[in-house]
């Protein structure tokens, strides 16, 4: 072990990751010296751009990026490089089947965005006048809630809002487990209503699209940005160990080097930060205890066709129907081998909203359904197997022109890519921890550790609602200046 | 070894710990204060050198209308012996070309003219003035809910949301974040320096006849004649604990037990030193380690062989005398401002009883770090020397002596053990900034049952440090009345 050619930095990020980057690039921009690193060849953590036979993206199909509003483009406005922040929008097809029915299509329309009438769902979901009627009250109280009254239900699951009403239609229940699990990644029994309407607000009144280059590409404009301020980012390095000395963050270990800084910002997840990076013998049982209860999110599972020719015509489909929602007994059904009926799926086109992204003339499919985060988890196979078909069924017109299939990605591949797993069942998480009651809202895990120096970054801390890598980056916008508040603390005191 | 039983004993006679015993003996309680030094006071202790009577450093500032003092005083049933006297207060403002410009504040309430004067000191537009007064209006009519916003927001960030601040403005509100909040504009939360504007401003400010020492006195009479101790030169050792709950404390020869122990000894030497870490969760001791502490205060006495200093209160700066991160970093270093902030109380002014008639001996300093090891020390009282000299060349002629030069170790050996590097020599305390005050302010109650924090560290709501002492004192004594009464009840 040699200590690393420059020794002192004032802040050590740990993981490229979108709250990461976005942490050490405001940082540096507040003229702090920060070093980034991480794991993997390029920055932006389950986000980050793979090159795919020639073709650029995300492993798992990422979208719905708001162009108005949210947390990247506070992030591009935070940096000064808001002319960077460039979205595409393209429409949203929508396919629904009702049990044993045939596969109904709507369209979204968000060039120009048009408020989506609710009438076109009720349709298709051949509600009567009186369920109608209802649904519309549940809709308008969700939408036109006030901040203060959302706090309120940072305790309620979104089954347990749904129940206070008498008899919610089947579907209109459904509808609200789809929106759980594309906003929160989470379960209808458990996560709290408080982030569904959060999500819900923000996502409704604008249109939603990609950004030019990817996702990754964002995580990696932060990255150039901390660079451009002084900062020096490290890939392929794997940081082992979080030095305490005193109780203090002191720096952190990689293999072959020893790199020293007073503050350490993690952004490799609170569980793997605690258990495994800085070690359970540095911290109270109790809130080891409760690091260890955090409850996961659920994983993603995705899939990537290439098409010889352009067949899909929108961005993004989001599917769902009558028997493809999930909650706890589904899930443990799929986890028995009893595969539903119908799978949400969700089908990114990225070189229809920018074909730079791939070969010209041909059409790159991201596309997967929600799964188990578990690593070991044995369903992961037959969700691909059924997916492919569900995709062959629902679009027959691309079956003749598919040119490869894969490469298949699920929790094995996110916990490689981000997460390490230090607990049972756990590192495959599509978002991060804390989208359940008892984790979120009020009860976020706190940004700053026990540990004095220490903090986390990302989905797991520090940020209130909205979906995964606007939670990360939310994340980012919101703990740089918890950090740099201690930065400044530190310089005052002279035991720094 | 004997052993002496009490129902609470409290470690420390600053002004918070003696509040705090003072009311507990009122309601009955079995109280014992114990103190290291030879005098009662902690930081306010009193020095009387032929003749002449004062604190070791400049202390003013206790509103007439309503203080924490006025509070702790009626409580204890003797509001009579507060007699409070007003007087006139100097600001002196260093023009950038060298010129000091005085603006005088007469005896009793603040006057806007006294403001807009302090504005054409600083030499501002018509247009800048606008925007200062809106400024300032906007900190002093702040209501409790807008301010109660406001705990977390450092006096910088909110600077930042004014727009762009005329420098003079600027630096007035980071030197006051220096004098009042005695702490650095990036860290003191604008809670702390509104709160105090509000009160300074809204009030008669006034210095006790007798000076604050005589204040201590009345309030270790009010502890004696409700049957509590004073036992000076009694330096605690070590707080018992036993089971996780506090048992007494120990001191060289003696243990004297109970089963409440109040520490007005700063909560870092409580937890780390008196207590011990072994005794609390890793998280804590972490949590107290981190606590940020105040500036620290350096001073000199010049004693005048003619009545020369027309005012009561004097205070000094520039557009550029405010101490900041960097500054702070650079006195570490020896580098010291062209121009510091001075502050400098004048007792005979308020009551001539405190200087053989016809002298006057004026408690003058600035600010510093808290380190007890702090070098830069004599540097900078050189500099107040000097600067003195500038600003009053006619009246210095008329010192006689100059003594008293002392500071963050002398502070730190008076009141708090130093027992982290750097720490021990605040002028007030911890806890001025943001994450430390407001409602993060560290809990009073402590986590082993029966112990209690009082003093600045803990329990005080917003204004100067000594009223935040007393006021914590007032605050703290409730809760632990609660407590004694719990334990009663269920016969522990």
């Amino acid at each position: 072990m040699k200590l690393a050619n420059k020794e002192n930095y004032d802040v050590i990020v740990v993981g490229a990751g979108p709250g990461g980057v976005t942490c050490a690039a405001l940082l540096a921009k507040k003229g702090l010296d920060v070093l980034v690193l991480d794991k993997n060849e390029r920055v932006g953590g389950k986000q980050m751009t793979a090159s795919i036979k020639g073709y650029k993206g995300e492993l798992w199909p990422t979208g719905g990026l708001p162009v108005k509003g949210g947390a990247w483009l506070e992030a591009f406005r935070a940096l000064g490089i808001e002319s960077k922040f460039r979205v595409r929008v393209k429409d949203m097809g929508n396919l629904y089947r009702r049990s044993g029915g045939e596969w109904l299509r709507t369209v979204t329309r968000m060039d120009p965005y048009e408020l989506p009438d609710p009438n076109i769902n009720f349709d298709m979901w051949e509600f009567n006048a009186k369920e109608r009627e209802l649904a519309m009250q549940i809709l308008a109280e969700i939408a036109l809630m006030p901040p203060e009254r959302i706090g309120a239900f940072d305790d309620t699951t979104v089954r347990e809002y749904l129940e206070q009403y008498e008899a919610v239609p089947p579907r209109f229940y459904g509808y609200f487990a789809f929106l759980t699990h594309a906003f929160n990644v989470g379960l209808i029994d458990l996560v709290p209503m408080s982030e569904v309407i959060k999500a819900f607000q923000r996502l409704m009144g604008q249109p939603l699209g990609y950004p030019m280059g990817g996702y990754g590409r964002m995580s990696e404009d932060f990255a150039q940005v901390a660079k451009d301020y002084g900062s020096e980012i490290k890939s392929r390095t794997r940081v082992e160990r979080i030095l305490i000395e005193d109780g203090r963050a002191a720096g952190v270990i990689t293999k072959d080097a020893v790199y020293r800084a007073p503050i350490v910002v993690s952004n490799a997840g609170l569980q793997p930060t605690v258990l495994k990076l800085v070690g359970e013998q540095h911290f109270d049982k109790s809130y080891v205890s409760y690091v260890k209860g955090l409850l996961p999110s659920n994983g993603f599972t995705g899939c990537h066709w290439v098409l010889k020719e352009p067949v899909l015509e929108h961005g993004l489909y989001q599917i769902s129907g009558d028997d493809a929602w999930w909650d706890l007994d589904r899930q443990d059904e799929v986890k028995k081998g009893k595969m539903p009926a119908d799978l949400i799926i969700t089908v990114l086109v990225p070189t229809n909203y920018d074909p730079e992204m791939g070969p010209k003339g041909k059409q790159l499919l991201v596309f997967g359904t929600p799964c188990s985060p578990n690593p070991a988890d044995k369903t992961i196979e037959a969700l691909w197997k059924k997916t492919d078909q569900q995709m062959a069924e629902m679009f027959p017109e691309i079956v003749p022109v598919v040119e490869s299939k894969g490469p298949y990605s699920g929790p094995v591949q996110v916990s490689a890519q981000s997460r390490d797993q230090v607990l049972p069942a756990q590192g495959g998480e599509a978002c991060g921890l804390c989208v359940t009651i008892g984790q979120c809202g009020k009860y976020k895990p706190s940004a700053k550790s026990p540990i004095a120096g220490l903090f986390y970054v990302g989905f797991d801390a520090g940020s209130t609602a909205f979906m995964g890598s606007q939670q990360a980056v939310d994340s980012g916008l919101k703990v740089a200046p918890l950090v740099y508040h201690y930065h400044l603390e530190k310089r005052q005191s002279a035991s720094f | 070894m004997p052993k002496r039983e009490y129902d609470v004993i409290i470690v420390g006679a600053g002004l918070g710990g003696l509040v705090c015993g003072a009311l507990l003996a009122k309601w009955g309680l079995k109280v014992a204060v114990l103190d290291k030094n030879k005098q009662p006071g902690g930081k306010q202790i009193g020095v009387s050198v032929s003749g002449f009577k004062g604190e070791m450093w400049p202390t003013y500032g206790i509103p007439k209308e309503a203080s924490p003092f006025g509070d702790a005083f009626k409580q204890l049933g003797i509001e009579s012996k507060l007699d409070l006297i007003p007087g006139s207060n100097t600001l002196m403002y260093r023009q950038p070309k060298g010129k000091w410009v005085a603006t005088v504040n007469p005896a009793g309430k603040q006057e806007m003219d006294a403001t807009l004067n302090m504005f054409n000191a600083w030499q501002l537009s018509q247009k800048e003035t606008e925007l200062a007064m809106k400024v300032l209006a906007e900190m002093v009519l702040m209501t409790p809910e807008q301010l109660d916003a406001l705990n977390d927001v450092s006096v910088r960030q909110w600077v930042a949301q004014q727009g762009d601040l005329p420098r003079p403005l600027f630096s007035f509100l980071a030197v006051q974040s220096n004098l009042m909040a005695t702490g650095l504009y990036e860290l003191v939360a604008i809670w702390e320096l509104a709160k105090i504007m509000q009160i300074f401003g809204g009030s008669t400010n006034a210095y006790p006849r007798g000076g604050y020492f005589k204040l201590v006195n009345d309030i270790v009479d009010a502890l004696k004649a409700n049957g509590g101790e004073l036992r000076l030169k009694s330096r605690v050792e070590k707080i018992l604990v036993e089971d996780g709950c506090v048992v007494g404390v120990g001191t060289r020869e003696e243990v004297f037990k109970a089963p409440i122990v109040v520490s007005n000894a700063g909560i870092q030497p409580t937890v780390l030193k008196l207590v011990g870490e072994e005794h609390f969760d890793k998280a804590y001791v972490n949590y107290v380690k981190g606590i940020v502490p105040s500036l620290g205060f350096c001073c000199q006495r010049y004693i005048f062989r003619e009545p020369v200093m027309e005012h009561g209160v004097y205070v000094g700066t520039s557009a550029d005398s405010y101490i900041d991160v960097k500054r702070h970093e650079e006195m570490r270093a020896g580098i010291i401002p062209p121009v510091v902030s001075m502050y400098a109380v004048n007792p005979a002014h308020f009551d001539p009883e405190m200087a053989p008639k016809g002298k006057q001996m004026l408690a003058i300093g600035t600010w510093c770090r808290p380190d007890p090891k702090a070098k830069e020390i004599k540097a900078l009282q050189k500099t107040v020397d000097e600067q003195f000299e500038e600003m009053f060349p006619r009246e210095a002629k008329y010192i006689e002596a100059k003594e008293g030069y002392v500071g963050p170790a002398q502070v730190s050996a008076l009141s708090r053990d130093s027992v982290l590097p750097g720490l021990g020599g605040e002028a007030v305390g911890l806890a001025v900034s943001v994450g430390y005050c407001g409602r993060s302010k560290p809990s009073v109650k402590g986590p082993i049952a029966g112990l209690f924090y009082v003093g600045h560290d803990a329990g005080g709501a917003g204004y100067l440090g000594t009223h935040q002492a007393v006021s914590s004192g007032v605050r703290t004594a409730p809760v632990i009345r609660l407590f004694h009464e719990e334990r009663t009840m269920f016969g522990k």
